[in-house]
């Protein structure tokens, strides 16, 4: 379809400059499907640094890759877009990773369950709340490091900080097992307080494996927190004859004093995350 | 007189028992330096070093006149700063476009928009836009290797340091990195490293052939080749003074090193006299790092 009049030159420079009034706009926009003339007239008007900029818009709207499941979630719960993309690198916040937490610690959960009130309830109920504080310790260990970030080298050439990154990760790691485990207590056989028991050690715990890690790689300071912590654990469970001493007041005293020291330690050490390759 | 963008000052660095650097000494100008040297030379732990990923245990390293070891100062390198690692990871489960706007992000391109259109520019300037959405993980050898430059390349830096990075790439590709990097030296610092010595040849105003931890020779890609004057020649048989010696596709032997006198001498190349300095050494040594 063709059109045989053309439109005021000052009605499309008006147009071309975003200035028509919407109603001459509605009506120059539906001349303008029928004339390639016109058409060509706008185009002639709206300067190239515009059209390249509508065009950045068009083909990044287009171009710009659809974020993963964990991106998408991240994203919805406000965290901004380049620290979703931060966070979608780290191994220990991928799928596959919380789908095995949440087998691990539903199992432990399941089998308090169904061992409450016999003799080996107390013993189920220790591999859970166990479970539960290792859980983003061995997370922290997997999010960044060499060995467990394939770009660590690549990383650690550029500006951000070691430290910040591993931050970063360390705290969306901590904030999804604690989810992860929060929602495995639930299928614990009594919802008292005794379900909360692993937070404290948990977090004293990932503190002192990010503290520990400013002298060791991640994953051996992980390791020497975990085993550190599973041995005086269940040290602490047969001395006493309460299998869960290590989180009764002596333990959370101690995990407080834990949080306490790793905190300061990292305020004086956190440069150590700087990044230099192991030789 | 500016200061070169690359100073390496009687720089020692030993990995256990294994000595990689010793007392290494050299500067780069801005432009491209060519590393060329055997296998355990030393070229990657220098590179790390210039990448501000590895620290000297003896003498001092400048960049861009800042010293990596001062916290500050290394910041401000690494904004300047673009690296290719010799093996470089990837997040396998990232596209191309993912896994280089991961990289912006590390390098403080937080804009979106902005941010996007560089990884793009980078990933166009490489010629791997075509694929920018597939998985790292099935994309080629060479394809990868390219991705790989193409994070270096973010935010056109004034040093680049790229560690063999014609690795792998087919002779279409080596002629397009050549291209690439060519065009983005100008009056930045591109410090290479490579087994080629065609890259050398082609590409670097500038070589150092490195050797056991240290600079042996420094100099144009001519003085260079002008190591092996007279001291190339074809003869029927190996020669008994050449010190390395191997048969040409004519069925006569190249021979390299003291020509007997009334050898049919023949115009040296680079390779001639890269392979002269290092001699057999070349084929025998095991990379440090």
């Amino acid at each position: 379809m063709s059109t045989t009049w053309h439109a005021d030159p000052e009605a499309l420079e008006l147009y071309s400059a975003g200035h028509l009034d919407d109603v001459r706009a509605s009506s120059l926009e539906a001349h303008l499907l029928a004339c390639p003339h016109c058409r060509g007239a706008v185009a002639a008007r709206v300067p190239r640094s515009q059209l390249d900029t509508m065009w950045n818009t068009i083909e990044d709207a287009l171009d710009a890759p659809q974020p993963g499941i964990i991106e998408l979630a991240l994203l919805q719960l406000g965290v901004h877009e380049h620290v979703a993309r931060l966070l979608a690198a780290t191994s220990s916040l991928r799928l596959s990773w919380f789908l095995a937490e949440a087998f691990a610690l539903g199992s432990a959960a399941f089998a308090a369950q169904h061992t409450a009130g016999t003799g080996a309830g107390g013993a189920t109920l220790f591999l859970f709340l166990v479970l539960a504080a290792l859980a983003p310790v061995a997370g922290v260990a997997a999010a960044f490091g060499p060995g467990v970030d394939p770009a660590y080298e690549i990383g650690i050439a550029s500006p951000m900080r070691g430290d910040r990154l591993l931050f970063v990760r360390a705290t969306a790691v901590l904030g999804a097992s604690i989810l992860i485990a929060g929602i495995a207590a639930l299928a614990l056989p009594d919802l008292d307080w005794t379900v909360t028991l692993w937070l404290l050690p948990a977090l004293g715990l990932t503190l002192t494996t990010l503290a520990v890690a400013t002298w060791l790689q991640p994953i051996a300071a992980a390791c020497t927190v975990g085993l550190t912590w599973l041995v005086v654990a269940a040290a602490s469970s047969v001395a006493t004859t309460d299998p869960l001493a290590a989180f009764h007041v002596v333990g959370q005293l101690v995990s407080t004093l834990a949080i306490v020291t790793s905190v300061l330690v990292l305020a004086q050490r956190r440069s150590a995350y700087e990044g230099r390759i192991p030789s | 007189m500016s200061v070169p963008a690359v100073e390496i000052i009687d720089v020692h660095k030993r990995f256990g028992r294994t000595t990689a650097l010793a007392g290494l000494s050299f500067d780069a100008p801005a432009g491209i330096t060519g590393l060329l040297g055997p296998n355990g030379a030393g070229k990657t732990t220098l590179l790390r070093m210039a990448a501000t990923v590895l620290a000297p245990d003896i003498g001092q390293i400048r960049l861009l006149g800042w010293d990596p070891s001062l916290s500050d100062e290394r910041l401000a390198i690494r904004r300047r700063l673009g690296y290719m690692p010799q093996e470089p990871g990837f997040h396998r489960s990232f596209t191309a476009f993912e896994f280089v706007d991961y990289i912006a992000i590390l390098k403080e391109m937080t804009d979106r928009r902005t941010r996007h259109d560089e990884v793009r520019r980078v990933l166009t300037l490489v010629g791997v836009d075509g694929v920018m959405d597939r998985k790292i993980k099935a994309l080629s050898g060479g394809m990868r290797r390219r991705v790989a430059l193409a994070q270096a390349l973010l935010g056109d830096p004034d040093i680049l340091v790229l560690d063999e990075p014609t690795a792998g790439l087919d002779p279409e590709q080596r002629l397009r990195f050549r291209e690439i990097v060519s065009e983005r030296a100008g009056d930045r610092t591109v410090l290479l490293s490579t087994h080629q010595t065609e890259d050398v040849a082609a590409l670097c105003p500038r070589v150092v052939v490195m050797l056991d931890g240290s600079a042996l020779f420094e100099g144009t890609p001519k003085e260079l080749t002008d190591v092996a004057a007279g001291r190339v020649w074809l003869a029927p048989e190996r020669s008994p003074s050449a010190r390395l010696s191997w048969r040409n596709p004519e069925g006569a032997h190249r021979n390299i090193g003291d020509a007997p006198s009334g050898a049919d001498l023949v115009a040296p190349t680079l390779e001639d006299g890269y392979l002269l300095l290092v001699g057999q050494r070349a084929f025998t040594e095991e990379e440090v790092a």
